[in-house]
């Protein structure tokens, strides 16, 4: 019981409505962000500084970079190459993540499945993938279907373990009491097992999108030459780093958005995983 | 009553008891390594029938093993990038600890590093990996950067979450007693951030080894990466699968025993902190 209390205590710390107190958190998170503007236009500033010095062939200013990124943008380049990465990356995420659900779900369930795979699932999950795109290129040439292929190999099996760890530790005595009142396998699953996956289950597929992203580039890069991997390739070796930089910062930026939308989720649907975090 | 049924064994294990456990572990390794030899059988005997320039088999893999061996050309490879990834990690190690735990103590730094932190770890680095490659070389020095790119970023995160992590009762109790700077790192500090570092090392080292494959992929010239796609291109499976087979086991070497490590110096320690 004192767990629970103390946890009541940090919700009404977290959500206190004492005006002096909420005018305090208020000024803090101005003055923070204040001051993360002025870090960012400062590092702007030095990037702009620097690139202007340097060799024109091997490093470009941020205004050059904003230039090319503009003229990327209007002549539509940018979106045609972007375009077949995204969609290579959402189509192997969503076959990647959705399998290794189904996989995490059912090896947790039953434990021969367990034993029989888990030491496969370990060495996938350590080995680097990497090392198998010239292999998936030979065989499945190149292309999309080599492209999602090695996007599914790389959220498939972080997927499957983040799952499994979810459904294994949820908490036994939840598990003893919800059988004791004679619930069905189909209420156990929903109403407890699931839910108390959850946060494993939303942490994975963070970390299966972080790791999509880094996939569909690497297919990009050494498989099948297209998407913006091909415009990077292609930017380097005719040595205009102010076109290179255009989509690597979009990717950038697409990491970010990603990982940021993905802990907005995580927050929003399992919000007591961040109780103590918040403090 | 505090027990739950997770810990609900009996007081007193029974000679039966201990048999029964016995022998389910006994089971357990009896359908591991039945899952392994069916995979091996089932493999070598399909295998067989696939034509050879696009699949291959475990005994082919083998003699082709004896022969990479053999004639020094794995070693010689594997000992290009073996290099690479220790340039390249230890100075990522060195420089993302002495940052992480700068960060974690000087709010100026902290607020100075984050965004660029954050930006760059949620960003896939190996968009970079051509223009690093352009600016280093093609040679040690472009692979070991890259490699440096990649392992740097967990090991900063971590070691300054590890230092942020640090119970403030117990700073607290060290200050009350009059503890000084320098014991205070050693004897509160360091201890209870170490099991973060250790995390952000397994880390840094997995990333490492992806850095140091995608160098060779991408500088084609040396190294194991540079062997798969060479033999990839030749169409000798056989030989393709050994750099791979032996990459697996490095990587599985290093990385499951980082996590024995982290469980002896941190039995407690949530697996949950996965990325």
């Amino acid at each position: 019981m004192g767990r629970l209390r103390d946890a009541g205590k940090v919700h009404e710390l977290v959500k206190s409505k004492d005006p002096a107190l909420q005018r305090a958190r208020r000024r803090e998170h101005i003055r923070l962000l204040f001051v993360r503007v002025v870090v960012v236009v400062a590092l702007l500033a030095v990037w702009e500084y620097f690139g202007s010095r340097a060799s024109p062939l091997m490093f470009a200013p941020i205004s050059r970079v904003l230039q090319s990124f503009g003229r990327q943008a209007v002549s539509g380049e940018l979106w045609k190459y972007l375009s077949s990465t995204l969609q290579n990356m959402a189509v192997g995420s969503l076959i990647g993540i959705s399998a290794g659900l189904a996989l995490g779900v059912l090896m947790a369930r039953y434990r021969l499945l367990d034993l029989a795979l888990d030491t496969y699932i370990t060495v996938f999950f350590s080995l680097p993938m990497i090392a198998l795109a010239p292999l998936i290129q030979q065989w499945l040439g190149p292309g999309p279907l080599a492209s999602v292929t090695i996007v599914v190999l790389f959220t498939f099996f972080p997927m499957v373990i983040n799952t499994y760890q979810g459904v294994m530790r949820v908490d036994a005595g939840l598990l003893e009491v919800a059988r004791s009142f004679r619930s069905s396998e189909w209420q156990l699953w929903r109403d407890v097992v699931l839910p108390g996956a959850l946060p494993f289950i939303i942490a994975g597929v963070r970390f299966a999108l972080t790791r999509g992203l880094l996939a569909t580039v690497v297919a990009d890069l050494y498989t099948s030459i297209g998407g913006v991997g091909y415009l990077i390739m292609l930017y380097t070796t005719r040595f205009q780093p102010e076109n290179v930089f255009v989509p690597v910062l979009t990717l950038g930026i697409i990491g970010m958005t990603l990982v940021a939308l993905s802990q907005w989720i995580e927050r929003r649907m399992v919000p007591w995983a961040f109780a103590s975090k918040e403090q | 009553m505090t027990f739950t049924a997770a810990n609900a064994r009996p007081a007193r294990p029974t000679a039966m008891a201990a048999r029964v456990r016995r022998r389910t572990a006994l089971g357990a390794v009896a359908v591991r390594a039945g899952s392994i030899l069916l995979v091996l059988v089932l493999w070598e005997f399909f295998g067989r029938d696939v034509n050879p320039i696009i699949f291959t088999y475990p005994t082919a893999i083998l003699s082709a093993f004896g022969v990479l061996i053999g004639n020094g050309e794995l070693w010689k490879y594997l000992s290009d990038s073996l290099a690479v990834l220790a340039y390249g990690l230890s100075l990522g190690t060195v420089v993302g600890i002495v940052l992480g735990l700068v960060m974690g103590r000087s709010r100026w730094v902290e607020v100075v590093l984050e965004p660029l932190l954050y930006a760059f770890n949620s960003m896939p680095l190996i968009a970079l990996l051509p223009l690093l490659v352009m600016w280093f070389g093609i040679g040690v020095a472009g692979k070991a950067a890259t490699v440096f790119l990649f392992t740097f970023f967990p090991l900063v995160v971590n070691t300054f979450q590890g230092v942020k992590n640090v119970d403030p009762r117990l700073l607290e109790v060290a200050r009350s007693f009059r503890t000084d700077e320098r014991e205070l790192w050693a004897d509160v500090i360091l201890p209870s951030a170490l099991p973060f570092i250790v995390t952000g090392f397994r880390l840094a080292i997995s990333r490492g080894l992806v850095a140091m494959v995608a160098a060779d992929l991408q500088t084609a010239l040396t190294g194991v990466g540079y062997m798969i796609v060479r033999y990839a291109n030749m169409y000798r499976m056989d030989m393709t699968f050994v750099p791979v087979i032996t990459l697996s086991i490095i990587a599985l070497v290093l990385v499951q025993g980082l996590r024995v490590v982290e469980r002896r110096i941190q039995p407690w320690a949530d697996p949950s902190n996965e990325r």
